[in-house]
């Protein structure tokens, strides 16, 4: 995942590519995390980028992915501007009910758990004390977030720590931010994600 | 500065019965009888809890089952703040003490011109906020000697004079670099101010402090974990479940140096029991969340303590909750009270904990006599063997057996506790317990976190939900018989009933929740006659007081707190989620920030 550079990315810009996979809903991840669960989604992901390679452009369109297999589950992947991928299971009525990011979205996803969640609110998704970080996300720029990250910010009655020397929250930053986006992106419904194999 | 009069000097005959260490003090123990005389009268509510037993029972009966439904709110105040407000405000000889979250204001109104009579308004780094764990809350201010103690975020103890608001004297008793904080109501008993302090998720080392309340010397400071000597601990005197404890228990139970970094805050409630001068509390979580880092009971962690109020030796120690692996706090309070247990009265304490149990135990030896759970869809252990005193746990439910980067699913309870520090009340006129709780479980993975001073040190990531398979709500108040560990009924909330209850003479059991909605019910059957819509979300505690031969009933509105964290994410596409966050409600829909108080009374036409 490659967050080097500062540009600011809007929203409706973003170069997502969406697609609509078929695959054996057998074949899904849903477990644990355990080893067994691991391997089935690294076969997943393999299938995932033979796919992928077809550079098929269908968004939503379900007929189309059931062609492929009448017996199938459907997936879409997601790759925001090379932040993150996301890789997800969708029931018939096209809700996502399962969905996978890369180790480092992971991490992120954990990381906002464990170090954000107390202020921010569970998922970030904002609290009484602290904002709602998936919607300020799409707010300020990927260098005010860096910059708030590390600094901090002082208001009256409330605050925002700096993060800048802490080892659990500093070299994970690209990855809260990944996901942040993910979510603010529409890619990722809220929730636990399955951890891809990278 | 110079305290001025008011000062009762009586030295205490209690003294004898606690048998624990000679007393240390020079002169012996001098009472602070202006508390003691004002407990149990009707215009005083002296001291956090109504008493020292922390019973939240009034023998007030003006407003009663048959009347309370013409309640109406007699007056109201602001204080300015937005954040979380809990705790109560306290009543002294006309006046009502009211403070507020961070920065921690404290208002003196005058009961018969509802004008402020002095403010007194710290000055605070800011820093601190970063450094508190789940909203910049705190639950009450203390009384004792003609002063009003102010325990500040930033752990400065302050002595303000009653009267006037003028400092007296203030201490630091913590370092907010470190992590270390206070959101605890101090507690005055004897001539001591006993406080304790903050920061479990920051890899504080607790401790339960006392101060002398002429000068706020230093009395003793007790870890909770550590050298013996430093827990003003006996290892051949001071027992757990009948035996002495043994030494060094509080370095053994823990690898290398983790107990340095390990927990125990002590930011709950206090209580004190003036015949055998023991004080009581609870000891926090061991530290980081992922308990693969902490082998062992990680003593005394999650523990009751009981210690002498004068020398802070410790007489017994319950140990609730050993190796936590699952941030089931143990601060919550000790309701001390005298109840039948098979036909005989007993001296207890009873403890509502994080982790879903009730404990019922005799307060003077620490034996067990009850431990059962007040939800029976508690999860993580079976029961509590009588014998050891130990939970059986179900190793299904347990982060730290099943190792760390596994998400353990669908452990009940929650982090958050069955209950958290909303106190329960004892109606003395029932004989039972009434409990505000939460309904609400959790996911739970844990994984490996390093600790730096000042900055979290959690290392899990939690995902809490209602308690599946049940009614939907995320809350109950319940009565509970402690003498049998039997729930006598229940009444379902849709949130997390985050507010401390009061009893009273009048048959009524008083409490707030997270909608804003300030109800009265009946004690005999839960019954709900009346309620009054606040202006913000209930976390505080309802208090009694009268003035004017005329009964009030008041709670502090302000949602927030960590139930306004964890559950006051109002989560975008509800009907799309992974796994149970789908199920969660917004509490957005309801209330908004701000801090009230609202006092009620009948209103004096018929
Ligand atoms: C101690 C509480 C606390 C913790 C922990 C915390 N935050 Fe914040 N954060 C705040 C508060 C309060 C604000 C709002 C500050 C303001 O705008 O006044 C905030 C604001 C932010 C903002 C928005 C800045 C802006 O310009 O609006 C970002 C981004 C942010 N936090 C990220 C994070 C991340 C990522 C983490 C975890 C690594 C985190 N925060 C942990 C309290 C906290």
């Amino acid at each position: 995942m490659k967050c080097d550079s500062n540009e600011q990315r809007p929203v409706l810009g973003r170069s997502t590519r969406l697609l609509i996979l078929a695959l054996f809903a057998g074949l899904l991840l849903v477990g644990c995390g355990d080893g067994a669960d691991e391997q089935v989604d690294a076969d997943a992901i393999d299938e995932t980028e033979d796919v992928a390679n077809n550079e098929m452009e269908a968004v939503s369109d379900e007929p189309e992915a059931e062609a492929v297999d009448d017996d199938a589950a459907v997936e879409e992947e997601a790759n925001g501007s090379d932040l993150y991928t996301v890789v997800c299971e969708t029931d018939d009525q096209g809700r996502r009910t399962s969905c996978a990011v890369d180790q480092e979205t992971f991490i992120g996803w954990r990381t906002l758990g464990s170090s954000c969640a107390v202020c921010h609110g569970q998922e970030a998704a904002g609290s009484s004390f602290a904002p709602n970080l998936i919607r300020r996300v799409t707010e300020i720029s990927e260098e005010r977030f860096y910059e708030v990250l590390a600094k901090g910010i002082q208001t009256e009655g409330s605050a925002m720590p700096g993060f800048e020397d802490n080892p659990n929250v500093w070299p994970r930053r690209e990855g809260i931010y990944a996901y942040l986006k993910a979510r603010a992106n529409g890619d990722l419904p809220a929730g636990r994600p399955e951890r891809l194999q990278d | 500065m110079m305290t001025p009069t008011r000062i009762s000097r009586t030295t205490l005959a209690f003294m004898a019965s606690a048998s624990m260490g000679a007393m240390l003090m020079s002169g012996g123990a001098v009472a602070n009888d202006d508390v003691k005389e004002r407990i149990g009268t009707h215009v005083n509510h002296p001291i956090t809890g109504g008493d020292y037993q922390q019973t939240r029972y009034s023998e007030m009966d003006q407003i009663n089952r048959d009347n309370v439904h013409r309640l109406v709110p007699a007056w109201t105040f602001s204080t300015g703040v937005l954040r979380g407000h809990e705790g109560e405000p306290l009543v002294v000889d006309g006046i009502m003490y009211v403070h507020t979250p961070f920065p921690n204001n404290v208002y003196a109104i005058d009961l018969d011109t509802r004008e402020i009579v002095w403010a007194y308004e710290p000055s605070q780094d800011s820093n601190v906020i970063g450094v508190m764990c789940c909203d910049t809350v705190y639950r009450g201010l203390a009384y004792g000697s003609g002063k009003i103690f102010l325990q500040q975020a930033d752990t400065t103890l302050v002595a303000l004079d009653a009267k006037s608001g003028e400092e007296q004297w203030s201490v630091k008793n913590g370092d907010p670099a470190i992590g270390e904080t206070n959101t605890n109501a101090p507690l005055v008993a004897g001539d001591k101010v006993v406080t304790g302090i903050s920061g479990g998720e920051f890899g504080v080392r607790g401790f339960a402090i006392a101060y002398n309340i002429e000068d706020g010397s230093l009395a003793w400071k007790a870890y909770s974990t550590g050298p013996d000597d430093e827990m003003l601990v006996d290892p051949d005197t001071t027992t757990a479940m009948g035996e002495p404890i043994g030494a060094n228990t509080g370095l053994d139970s823990w690898e290398g140096d983790e107990w340095t970094r390990g927990g125990g805050t002590t930011w709950g409630w206090f209580s004190y029991d003036p015949d055998l001068n023991l004080l009581y509390y609870g000891t926090g979580n061991p530290g980081t969340w992922n308990p693969e880092q902490r082998p062992g009971d990680n003593k005394w962690s999650m523990t009751i303590m009981a210690r002498d109020l004068d020398t802070g030796e410790a007489k017994w120690f319950y140990q609730k909750t050993p190796w936590d692996q699952w941030d089931y706090d143990g601060v919550n309070e000790n309701i001390l009270a005298d109840i039948e247990i098979d036909g005989e009265m007993r001296h207890v304490m009873v403890n509502f904990d994080r982790n879903g149990f009730a404990y019922t135990l005799d307060r003077e030896t620490g034996e067990l006599l009850v431990a059962e759970k007040y939800d029976d869809t508690v999860n993580w252990a079976t029961h509590v063997d009588m014998e050891t005193g130990r939970p059986q746990v179900v190793d299904e439910y347990a982060p730290g057996v099943q190792g760390a980067d596994v998400n353990v699913q669908g452990i009940c309870p929650a982090a958050l506790g069955y209950k958290d520090q909303q106190p329960a009340s004892f109606s003395k006129q029932t004989g039972l317990f009434y409990v505000p709780t939460n309904h609400i479980c959790m996911d739970y993975e844990p994984y490996e976190v390093s600790y730096v001073a000042g900055q979290p040190y959690v290392g899990a990531t939690l995902s809490m939900f209602p308690t599946p398979d049940s009614f939907g709500g995320m809350g109950k108040f319940i009565a509970w018989d402690a003498a049998k560990g039997e729930v006598v009924w229940e009444q379902e909330e849709a949130f997390a009933v985050w507010a401390g209850a009061l009893t009273t003479a009048g048959g009524l059991a008083f409490h707030g929740t997270l909608e804003g909605h300030f109800k009265a019910r009946d004690v005999d059957t839960g019954e709900e006659l009346w309620s009054f819509r606040t202006p913000s979300g209930i976390i505080g505690n309802a208090f009694t007081y009268e003035h004017d031969d005329k009964q009030y009933v008041g709670v502090l509105s302000g949602i927030g707190g960590w139930a306004g964290i964890g559950m006051a994410a109002g989560l975008e596409g509800d009907s799309e989620g992974l796994g149970a966050v789908g199920a969660f409600r917004g509490l957005y829909d309801h209330t908004r920030l701000g801090g009230t108080l609202t006092v009620f009374a009948l209103p004096d036409f018929e």
